[in-house]
């Protein structure tokens, strides 16, 4: 096929380099259909559709963290797929297998019998070099003797278009996630090519990795507890674990939420201690026992290694299975495949010198200016040397960094690297790309995802492709010779009993899904009053007593009810009440106000990402932005303050609705519920009891009580039941003790009622909760209380202007008040137990 | 033969209550062809909800406990009675065998005796040979020197060189923390003398366990005011193991009582642990008596 004008026809592959899709200005033959399909889309459409791209990824919130700077990136992904021919992945593919069987086999060589070390196939020093080699968890292996779980390797084409493997990863292999993110994304995107090109899929993988958790355990339990160890929301790839982790359908925890008792690793559950079978870990191995390994690790659980010593809980991949990371193994692992398979390598590494070894120290310091060095040790420090690129001083200075420890040290060869068209700026343009492919153990082999993460360098120059540099990613379409059929993650042969193993809820996680109801609904509330105080003030026409009274009631009500008084009880505040405002909506950094409750939102969901669905993720991703809208409008532009208000109630209504219709009531419903309840009620309580705590004449309670209407969302239920002017009593009614009201004070304390019911059930306990006695009593005071009444008596003593205080009704609401919010703080001592400071053992030195 | 029973008690009392405690401890004498343990316990106070010995990678004996109940005092004790014979740290009289010939030697090991020396020929964390430790040994290298001088000279100069100070390092300190303060403990002319002899070309480990002390004249024995001991041991291939101590200027002998070796301290911390505490502050006691029994 011959390249056509539109799109291609401009695109020249680099001289002496080998492209993947064209080659004497002609499509390869796998590119076949593809090629000419993009084609014909043209450039202009493909940016268009770059665009979608961008925005399905940012509604899912994928998103990576650097490292360097702790911000968080947006993911990146190409709209241009690097594509794999049949032929090309079946050679890919088995040279994936024979590496992953060859170096699962080196791991149990080295922490068993080290019979290659004894008899020097791989220098003994080069092992006990690394810190991936990890001598407390020397004859720590799986069930059946394995020691390599899953492995992902890093390919790159050489000149002639031959995969050479650049790295093995095997600590706890990332980037799956964002592959399967990238398949899902851009076959939405290219829903028709996608199909038409025999895409394989990438769920089988998964469901092979699923399948392989389960039987890891299988030797302990039919239905294992199987759960996803993550260093927590700050990790760089913390939306890849939760995204696993909902994928999979395990639970996403934390070191906090695991404990060892007894030798076995349990999770922190509610109220109770549930095992736990098998960990799959985001965390690298030297931080996951504080005990014996980090001592200064907060991520890890202390035991951990002895348990994982005791066979008594499956860590994988297992803790000493970073040992094979180590470069330099790469110079020895042709003899080692003769040695222990009798075959030679289908997949060639890139020549390497371990500088360890005296002549290959030579010829490295001979040739610093061609090849590539690093240190064996991942870590701060080991980012490649390209000599080819470096000065003289600069060769010194790493020359002077080899000698000083040779062992450390690794040199190879720089591999060209093929190029792929890419959509930049400047048109399709050729990018370096390296392919990251990932297998997982399936009964004694492996089985290698059919794709992988395609990474490009973001410019034509550049060697050095990772995400912390920059790069951006493709999806990678291996194509099929025939079409293959659907596969599920799901399909089973056999069906087996639904479990509610998966479903137990961490106390963490409960905990986290409280404050996403309390603050949803702080936030709610929040913009709620900020709206109707925005809306009286521009309805205020000239200086008018009634008016002006009407605004400083509502003001208050805004200090009072944010927690942040004085505030607007102050009168000099109320005379020019821009600023304060502004801070109200916009100073994230101030407990209160909207920004902040928006914030606290979103980093208790983030935490419990895994227990909420995809569309929920999208509504988070909104909340996100429009957070930084705010941060970044100033003052004077209210028109954006009030648009970004807008769309934040319309997140947080979506919100809800989600909470509402797509949550089975699990406890972890309850207790976002429960929080909700006891958030709006107490926003109820003050906005009454500051809102109605003086009468005035009747034309400013008229506009007060509609305010007050409007901020409890209730103005067109209470005008269409009562057609004539607002009183208290009537509204009373209506806000506290109508049943029937979802924005009544009743209403909320009866859900609550329900909740707390619900929560104290699952602890087996058949007398009343101390709780449960607590939100009847409130119940009960609710109901008799009379409207009228509390409405009517004021006392006129304290002032001289004809104005009321509503003592009694401002009693009977402060009361309720302090007693939810003892019961929101009841709820949290009673069901989240906090561990105090994982601290360090004192050392006793003074040895002699 | 030599007998003796090694009491080592460490307490720590807690201002505020710790919640749970999980503890690793290297305390109980592993045999070696001049020791053998004879008996040996370990007592946990308050009583761990889980106990158990085990054998590490370096054949030492390590205790793991767990303790899930809240308590105030934890009190670890470690008893053990060992035999030593009176030829510990016997060398040749006239040995000739160079410093260079020794360092040959170590590099022509193969099989089962290259992997033993490789685990201690390589640098550790807290006795890594950079260029100050190969500065300090290039001072003493003379490789026409017999080995066993050379060690003598190592011990002394190390001994000359730095002042005894408990309060100039702790435990986590480096070589590298001993040359900037010039003083420090056993622990860290240990590490010293590892690093420098790694740097020679020697395998080397360290080595940790007790030294009996003799009171002065005319004054009594104190139970109680012995102290943990840590010394270097250095592989000559004629030779073996052989055990040096810088810190009393001498050679080991059957007043040792070995424990545990690694490849520095951090492989044989005698206690080291986590605990769950809102803070607050600890005392911490440790006693320790090293009695003859013959």
């Amino acid at each position: 096929m011959q390249l056509g004008p539109t799109l291609l026809g401009s695109y020249a592959p680099l001289p002496d380099g080998y492209d993947d899709a064209v080659v004497d200005e002609r499509f390869r033959d796998h590119w076949d259909h593809v090629g000419p399909a993009l084609e014909a889309l043209g450039v202009d459409e493909l940016r268009r559709r770059q665009v979608d791209i961008s925005r399905l990824l940012e509604a899912d919130g994928a998103s990576y963290r650097v490292a360097s700077s702790g911000d968080s990136q947006d993911w990146e992904l190409d709209v241009v797929p690097l594509l794999i021919s049949s032929a090309e992945w079946a050679t890919i593919e088995q040279g994936v297998i024979q590496r992953a069987v060859l170096l699962d086999l080196v791991l149990r060589d080295i922490y068993g019998g080290q019979k290659l070390l004894r008899r020097g196939i791989v220098p003994p020093e080069l092992v006990f070099e690394h810190p991936g080699f990890m001598r407390a968890c020397s004859g720590v292996s799986l069930h059946d003797g394995s020691q390599l779980f899953t492995y992902a390797v890093d390919l790159g084409r050489d000149n002639a278009g031959a995969y050479r493997v650049l790295a093995d990863h095997a600590q706890s292999p990332s980037g799956s996630g964002y592959a399967l993110a990238n398949r899902v994304t851009l076959s939405r995107v290219f829903p028709s090519l996608y199909r038409d090109a025999q895409v394989h899929h990438v769920a089988p993988y998964f469901r092979t990795l699923r399948a392989g958790l389960q039987a890891l355990a299988a030797h302990r339990s039919d239905d294992p507890r199987i759960v996803v160890l993550s260093p927590g929301v700050h990790s760089e790839t913390a939306f890849e674990h939760a995204y696993l982790a909902s994928y999979l359908g395990f639970s996403l925890v934390e070191g906090a939420d695991l404990v060892v008792r007894n030798g076995s690793v349990f999770l922190r559950a509610l109220g109770r201690l549930e095992p736990v079978d098998v960990i799959l870990r985001r965390v690298d191995a030297d931080y996951c026992d504080p005990l014996e390994l980090r001592p200064e690790s907060q991520l890890g659980i202390p035991g951990l290694v002895e348990a994982c010593r005791r066979g008594t809980v499956t860590v994988v991949n297992t803790l000493g299975s970073g040992a094979i990371e180590n470069p330099a193994l790469n110079a020895f692992l042709p003899a080692a495949a003769k040695a222990l398979l009798g075959q030679e390598l289908r997949l060639a590494g890139v020549p390497t010198w371990w500088c360890g070894h005296p002549d290959d120290l030579a010829y490295v310091l001979d040739h610093l200016d061609e090849v590539v060095c690093k240190p064996i040790a991942r870590g701060e420090s080991s980012r490649s040397r390209f000599g080819a690129t470096m000065s003289a001083a600069e060769l010194d200075v790493l020359r002077a960094e080899i000698v000083a420890a040779p062992r450390r040290w690794v040199a190879q060869g720089q591999l060209s690297l093929s190029t792929g068209p890419t959509l930049t700026a400047d048109g399709i343009k050729p990018r370096r790309s390296i392919l990251r492919s990932y297998a997982v153990a399936r009964e004694g082999s492996y089985s290698v995802m059919a794709g992988g993460l395609t990474r490009v360098a973001p410019d034509e120059t550049t060697m050095r492709i990772s995400n912390q540099a920059g790069a951006i990613a493709k999806d990678t379409w291996v194509l099929a010779s025939e079409p293959e059929p659907q596969a599920e993650l799901w399909l089973r042969s056999n069906p087996a009993p639904p479990s509610d193993i998966a479903g137990t809820l961490s106390e963490r996680a409960a905990e986290n899904l409280f404050w996403v109801g309390r603050y949803a609904e702080r936030a709610e509330s929040m913009v709620r009053l900020l709206r109707a105080v925005h809306d009286r003030r521009n309805a205020q026409t000239t200086i008018d007593y009634g008016e002006q009274r009407a605004v400083d009631t509502l003001l208050s009500v805004l200090s009072v009810a944010s927690y942040t008084t004085p505030g607007f009880l102050d009168p000099a505040q109320r005379v020019d009440p821009d600023a304060e405002l502004f801070s109200l909506t916009s100073d994230a950094q101030r407990a209160g106000s909207l920004a902040y409750s928006v914030t606290r939102l979103l980093s208790a969901a983030d935490a419990v990402r895994d227990q909420l669905s995809i569309d929920t993720w999208q509504v988070t991703s909104t909340l996100h932005k429009q957070l930084q809208v705010l941060s970044t409008t100033p003052p004077n532009r209210q028109d954006v303050v009030q648009g970004t208000l807008g769309v934040i109630m319309q997140s947080l209504l979506a919100l809800h609705g989600l909470a509402a219709e797509s949550m089975v009531r699990d406890a972890g419903w309850h207790f976002m519920e429960a929080g909700r309840r006891i958030e709006r009620f107490q926003h109820l309580g003050l906005l009454l009891s500051a809102g109605l705590d003086t009468e005035y004449d009747d034309r400013t309670d008229g506009l007060i009580l509609e305010s007050v209407l409007i901020a409890a969302e209730s103005i067109i239920t209470y005008r269409r039941r009562y057609r004539y002017q607002a009183q208290v009593a009537t509204l009373l009614d209506l806000l506290v003790a109508d049943a029937t009201n979802p924005r009544s004070m009743r209403y909320q304390i009866d859900r609550l009622g329900e909740s707390v019911q619900h929560l104290s059930a699952n602890r087996n306990s058949a007398t009343l909760s101390t709780t449960e006695r607590q939100v009847l009593d409130m119940a009960t005071d609710i109901r008799n209380a009379d409207s009228e009444a509390l409405a009517s008596v004021v006392d006129r003593t304290a002032v001289d202007s004809g104005e009321g205080q509503r003592t009694e009704l401002v009693g009977f609401l402060n009361d309720l008040v302090a007693r939810v919010t003892l019961l929101g703080a009841d709820i949290a001592e009673r069901n989240f137990s906090h561990q105090p400071p994982q601290q360090p053992l004192a050392a006793a030195g003074g040895g002699g | 033969m030599h007998r003796y029973r090694v009491t080592h008690t460490t307490t720590y009392r807690y201002e505020s209550t710790v919640s749970s405690s999980y503890g690793q401890m290297v305390m109980l004498p592993r045999e070696h062809p001049h020791q053998r343990c004879v008996s040996s316990s370990v007592s946990v106070e308050p009583a761990p909800t889980d106990i158990r010995e085990r054998v590490d990678f370096f054949g030492n004996r390590v205790s793991y406990f767990a303790i899930d109940s809240g308590h105030t005092v934890l009190r670890i004790s470690a008893v053990s009675e060992v035999e030593v014979d009176d030829e510990r740290g016997a060398l040749p009289a006239d040995d000739s065998v160079t410093l260079a010939e020794a360092v040959a030697a170590v590099g022509a090991l193969d099989g089962e005796d290259r992997l033993m020396a490789a685990h201690y020929a390589i640098d550790s964390p807290r006795a890594e040979v950079d260029r100050l430790v190969t500065n300090y040994a290039a001072t003493i290298d003379d490789p026409s020197q017999p080995v066993v001088a050379w060690l003598e000279g190592l011990v002394a100069k190390i001994h000359g060189d730095f002042g005894f100070d408990p309060k100039a390092t702790t435990v986590t300190s480096t070589v590298g923390d001993l040359f900037e303060t010039g003083a420090g403990v056993c622990q860290d002319f240990a590490h010293l003398a590892v690093a420098v002899a790694r740097a020679q070309g020697l395998p080397a480990r360290y080595v940790s366990g007790y030294l009996e002390t003799i009171p002065k004249p005319g004054q009594p024995k104190l139970v109680g005011a012995d102290v943990s001991h840590a010394w270097a041991s250095v592989l000559v291939p004629h030779l073996g193991w052989v055990d040096i101590d810088p810190t009393n200027n001498q050679f080991v002998n059957s007043r040792y009582v070995t424990t545990a070796w690694g490849r520095d301290y951090g492989d044989v911390a005698p206690l080291k642990g986590v605990i769950y505490s809102d803070g607050g502050k600890t005392k911490l006691d440790v006693s320790v008596d090293v009695a003859r029994l013959n």
